[in-house]
C-alpha cells in the first residue's frame, strides 16, 4: 500500500533488456495485479454494499425506534393493567371505571391499541390460547369464548397478544 | 458472493446470525425477536405456522403442533429414547417404511387423513422461516447456511439436519458442533493448543463438551471435540417448574387453593417465576406479586411471596448438581485434567444464574467466560464459520482507529476537535472556521492531538499559515479546514479560503507515533484534569463571547452613531468598559454577568434605530450577531 513498495516494483525501461523471460515475468505480474485488483474491488464493493444496507436498516430502525421504546415501556405496565382489569371484574365502582378509562385514554394517545373481543375468530397472530372449552354451536368453534387478559399492539407490532379461552365444538 | 447464514437450530429455540462488515450479527425474525421458538403447526384453518405464532395456538391444536423435533431427527422409531420421548409429546408419531420416524401434522385437504412428515421436513419448516425472515431483513437472497448440531449427534442425525437444510432451499456449507461454534464465537480457534470446556445449559437440554484447538498450518486451528456428555432432559424448564411448584405450594399453604390447574393462574405463575429468576440473578431478594390470582367464596385471593436468592439456589441445587456430575464424567472421559483447561465458556440463558456460574467456577478453579450473549453465542459462531467458508473472515481488513482526538487551536486557546478519538481510519473530516479580528488576512492553523480542553495541554503536531485572505470583518471569511488520515495513520491537514480557493496544507507522519504508554498517559491526564479543563474551557468561552459582544457593541455604536441617543451611547460605552475590565480576569460569573448586561443594553440600539427610522427597520440597523463565528481561529500576532 505504501509508496516504497510501488517504487520497488517500478523499474525504468532503459535499465532492462526486454527478453522473453522478462516479458513473461511482467505478464505474470500483470496477471497477479489484475487478480489483486479484482479482489480489492470486490472487497471494496462489498464494504460499500454493507454500508449501504446498514444505512438502510438504520433508517428503518430509527422509524421503529419510537415504536420499540413505547412498547418496552408498556410491557412493564401491562401486568399492572392486567391486575387492574381483574380488580374491575371483582368490584366495579364508578371511580375504578373512571381510572381504567383514564389508563386506556393515555394508551390511545400513545397510539397503543388495546384489544380482545369475545366472539372473535381465534387468530394466533393476535391471540394466544390459554385453554380450550367445549361450546354448544359450531359457530362458536375456534372462536374467543372469553378474554382472560387484553392484548396490546402498536401499529402492526403486537406488544402482547390477547390471552383467551377458545371454544371447541365437538360434533 | 452472497451471505452465508449461521443457524443455531435448537431443541426449544433457534437463532440466526450473519457476518456484516466483518462482524457477526444476530438477525431478528419477522416478529422482531432474536430467537424463534422451534415450533411448527398446521392451524385449524390449514395455515402453516412457525415459531411464536405456532406456540400461541398450541393449546387449542396440540395434535397438530410439533415441537422439540430435534429430539427425533435422524433416529429410528424403535429406539428406546424415541419411545420414551414419544410418550410425552401430544402429536402422533409412527414408524416410517424405512424404520425411521414420521409425525402427523394437519389433515389432507378435504379428508380425514392425516399428513405425515419426516422430522427433517419439520426442521426444514423452521429453517425456511429463518431463511425468509433473514432475506427480508438483509434485502438479499440467502442460499447457503452453516447449521449447528450437538457434538453427540451421529452421522444419521447430521445427514438428516443437512437434508432439512436442503428441503428449506439452503445449501448447507457445513454442519458444525454447537460447542465448536461457541469456541469460534470467542475466537479460540486462533489460540494454539487451547483446551476449552463448553458448558451449555439450555432450556430443555444440558450438554458439556471438552474441546482442544489443534493448530494445523497457518493461523487457523481446527477445533476437536475430545469428549462430550449431557442430559437430554435437563434444562432451565426444570428450574422454572420447581419455582412454580414452590410458589403454588406457598399460596396453597395460606389459602388452601391449588392454582396449578387454572390455565390463567398457571400462565401468570409461569411469567412471575421467569421474572423472579431473572431478578434474582442480580438482586438478593424479590417479591412475587400476583394480585387476583384466583377467587373463592370469600372473594378474590392474591399471591404475595418474598423470594430470596438463597431459596432459588436451594430449588435449583439438584439440577446444578446433576449438571456438575455430568461435567465431571465428561472431564474423566477426556484426555485432560481439570487443571489443564484454559477456558470455560457458558452457553444457554440459564447460565446467567449466579449459583450456576459459582458451581462451574468452583469446579474448574477459574472464572467462566460469558462475555458473548449465552443465548446467541452458538448462532454467532455459526455465522463466523460461514464467514470463514465464504472468505469474508479471512479477507477482513484490520481497520485501525485513531487513539487520540485530532483538532486545531481556536480562539482563546481552546482545542477544537475535528476528528474524535476511536474514529475508524481512513477518514476525512472538514469544518469551517473564521477569523478572530477585522481585516485579518492570515490564519495560523495549529494542529493538536489529545483529549484536553485547551490546546496548550495537548500534544502539538505542527502548524502552518494560510495567508492571502481578503480583508473582511471578523467572522465573515470562511476557512475550510480538512483533516485526512489515511490507512497508515498519516495525517494531512488542509486549510482553504472559500472566497478565493487559496489553500495551504501540511502532512504529518508521526501522528500515530505515540507509544501505548503515551496514549494511555494522555487519556488518563484528560480524565484527571477533566474538572480544571472544564473550568478553563468555560473561561475561554466566556472571554470569547465577551470579545464578540464588545466587537458588536463598538460596531453598532459606530454604524448608528446618528440614530443612537447620546445617553444610550454613553451607557453602552460604560458597559463595554465594564466588560473590558473583567474580561481578562478569571471570574467566569463576572465576565458572563458583564457581557449579559452589555447584551441587554445593545438590544436597546435596535429599538432606537427603529424609532429613528420611523418605526421601519433601517437597512443599516445593527443587532448583536445571533451566530458569531463558531470558533475563530487564532488571531495572527
Amino acid at each position: 500500500m505504501s509508496g516504497e513498495n510501488l517504487d520497488e516494483e517500478f523499474i525504468p525501461e532503459e535499465e532492462v533488456e526486454m527478453t522473453p523471460a522478462f516479458i513473461k515475468g511482467l505478464r505474470e505480474k500483470v496477471r497477479k495485479a489484475i487478480e489483486e485488483k479484482q479482489k480489492n474491488l470486490d472487497g471494496w464493493q462489498r464494504t460499500q454494499a454493507d454500508f449501504a444496507n446498514f444505512k438502510r436498516e438504520e433508517a428503518l430502525m430509527s422509524e421503529h425506534r419510537e415504536v420499540r421504546a413505547k412498547a418496552s415501556i408498556i410491557e412493564d405496565l401491562i401486568p399492572v393493567l392486567d391486575s387492574f382489569e381483574m380488580a374491575l371484574k371483582h368490584a366495579q365502582t364508578k371511580e375504578m371505571n373512571l381510572v381504567h378509562k383514564q389508563f386506556l385514554d393515555a394508551l390511545r394517545k400513545m397510539d397503543i391499541t388495546y384489544y380482545g373481543k369475545k366472539g372473535d375468530v381465534f387468530n394466533p397472530h393476535k391471540y394466544e390460547a390459554l385453554r380450550e372449552v367445549p361450546v354448544e354451536t359450531p359457530e362458536e368453534d375456534n372462536c374467543v369464548v372469553s378474554v382472560e387478559r387484553s392484548g396490546y399492539s402498536i401499529g402492526e407490532h403486537i406488544i402482547r397478544p390477547a390471552q383467551v379461552t377458545v371454544g371447541a365444538y365437538q360434533k | 458472493m452472497a451471505k452465508i447464514l449461521g443457524i443455531d437450530l435448537g431443541t426449544t429455540n433457534s437463532a440466526m446470525a450473519v457476518m456484516r462488515g466483518g462482524e457477526p450479527q444476530i438477525i431478528e425474525n419477522s416478529e422482531g425477536a432474536r430467537t424463534t421458538p422451534s415450533v411448527v403447526a398446521t392451524s385449524k384453518t390449514s395455515e402453516r405456522l412457525v415459531g411464536l405464532i405456532a406456540r400461541r395456538q398450541a393449546v387449542t391444536n396440540p395434535k397438530n403442533t410439533v415441537y422439540q423435533i430435534k429430539r427425533f431427527i435422524g433416529h429410528m422409531f424403535d429406539e428406546a429414547n424415541v419411545q420414551k420421548d414419544k410418550a410425552v409429546v401430544p402429536f402422533e408419531m409412527r414408524k416410517a417404511q424405512n424404520g425411521g420416524i414420521e409425525v402427523q401434522m394437519g389433515l389432507k385437504a378435504g379428508s380425514d387423513q392425516g399428513v405425515w412428515y419426516r422430522p427433517e421436513e419439520i426442521s426444514a419448516m423452521i429453517l425456511q422461516k429463518l431463511k425468509t425472515d433473514a432475506e427480508k431483513r438483509l434485502g438479499e437472497t440467502i442460499t447457503e447456511a452453516v447449521i449447528t448440531v450437538p457434538a453427540y449427534f451421529n452421522d444419521a442425525q447430521r445427514a438428516a439436519t443437512r437434508d432439512a437444510g436442503k428441503i428449506a432451499g439452503l445449501e448447507v456449507k457445513r454442519i458444525i458442533n454447537e460447542p465448536t461454534a461457541a469456541a469460534l464465537a470467542y475466537g479460540f480457534n486462533k489460540k494454539k493448543d487451547e483446551k476449552v470446556v463448553v458448558f451449555d445449559f439450555g432450556g430443555g437440554t444440558f450438554d458439556i463438551s471438552v474441546l482442544e484447538v489443534v493448530m494445523a498450518s497457518g493461523e487457523e486451528g481446527s477445533i476437536e471435540v475430545r469428549s462430550t456428555d449431557g442430559d437430554a432432559h435437563l434444562g432451565g424448564k426444570d428450574i422454572d417448574q420447581k419455582i412454580i411448584d414452590w410458589l403454588a405450594a406457598e399460596f396453597q399453604k395460606e389459602s388452601g387453593i391449588d392454582v396449578r390447574n387454572d390455565a390463567l393462574a398457571r400462565q401468570r405463575l409461569d411469567e412471575a417465576a421467569e421474572k423472579a429468576k431473572i431478578e434474582l440473578s442480580t438482586a438478593v431478594d424479590t417479591e412475587v406479586n400476583i394480585p387476583f390470582i384466583t377467587s373463592d367464596s370469600s372473594g378474590p385471593r392474591h399471591l404475595l411471596v418474598k423470594m430470596t436468592r438463597a431459596k432459588l439456589e436451594e430449588l435449583a441445587a439438584e439440577f446444578i448438581d446433576r449438571a456438575l456430575a455430568i461435567t465431571k464424567r465428561a472431564m474423566e472421559a477426556s484426555p485432560f485434567k481439570v487443571g489443564d483447561i484454559q477456558e470455560v465458556i457458558l452457553v444457554g440463558g440459564q447460565t446467567r444464574m449466579p449459583a450456576m456460574q459459582a458451581a462451574v467456577e468452583k469446579y474448574f478453579g477459574k472464572k467462566p467466560n460469558m462475555s458473548v450473549n449465552p443465548d446467541e453465542v452458538v448462532a454467532i459462531g455459526a455465522a463466523i464459520q460461514g464467514g470463514i467458508l465464504g472468505g469474508e473472515v479471512r479477507d477482513v481488513l484490520l481497520l485501525d482507529v485513531i487513539p487520540l482526538s485530532l483538532g486545531i487551536e481556536t480562539m482563546g486557546g481552546v482545542a477544537t476537535k475535528v476528528i474524535e478519538r476511536n474514529t475508524t481510519i481512513p477518514t476525512s473530516r472538514s469544518q469551517i472556521f473564521s477569523t478572530a479580528a477585522d481585516n485579518q488576512t492570515s490564519v495560523e492553523i495549529h494542529i493538536t492531538q489529545g483529549e484536553r480542553a485547551m490546546a496548550s495541554d495537548n500534544k502539538s503536531l505542527g502548524r502552518f499559515v494560510l495567508d492571502g485572505i481578503p480583508p473582511a470583518p471578523r467572522g465573515l471569511p470562511q476557512v475550510e479546514v480538512t483533516f485526512d488520515v489515511d490507512a497508515n495513520g498519516i495525517l494531512t491537514v488542509k486549510a482553504k479560503d472559500k472566497a478565493n480557493n487559496k489553500e495551504q496544507s501540511i502532512r504529518i507522519e508521526g501522528s500515530s507515533g505515540l507509544s501505548e504508554q503515551d496514549i494511555e498517559r494522555m487519556r488518563k491526564d484528560a480524565d484527571a484534569n477533566a474538572t480544571t479543563d472544564k473550568q478553563k474551557m468555560e473561561l475561554a468561552e466566556a472571554r470569547n463571547i465577551a470579545e464578540q459582544t464588545i466587537y458588536s457593541a463598538n460596531k453598532s455604536l459606530s454604524d448608528n452613531k446618528d440614530k443612537i441617543p447620546a445617553e444610550l451611547g454613553t451607557e453602552i460605552s460604560g458597559k463595554i468598559s465594564a466588560v473590558e475590565v473583567v474580561k481578562n480576569g478569571d471570574d467566569v460569573a463576572k465576565i458572563k454577568a458583564a457581557t449579559e448586561d452589555l447584551s441587554k443594553e445593545l438590544s436597546k440600539v435596535y429599538e432606537a434605530v427603529q424609532k429613528a427610522s420611523g418605526g421601519q427597520p433601517g437597512n443599516n440597523e445593527e443587532r448583536p450577531p445571533e451566530n458569531g463565528p463558531a470558533s475563530g481561529v487564532d488571531e495572527q500576532k
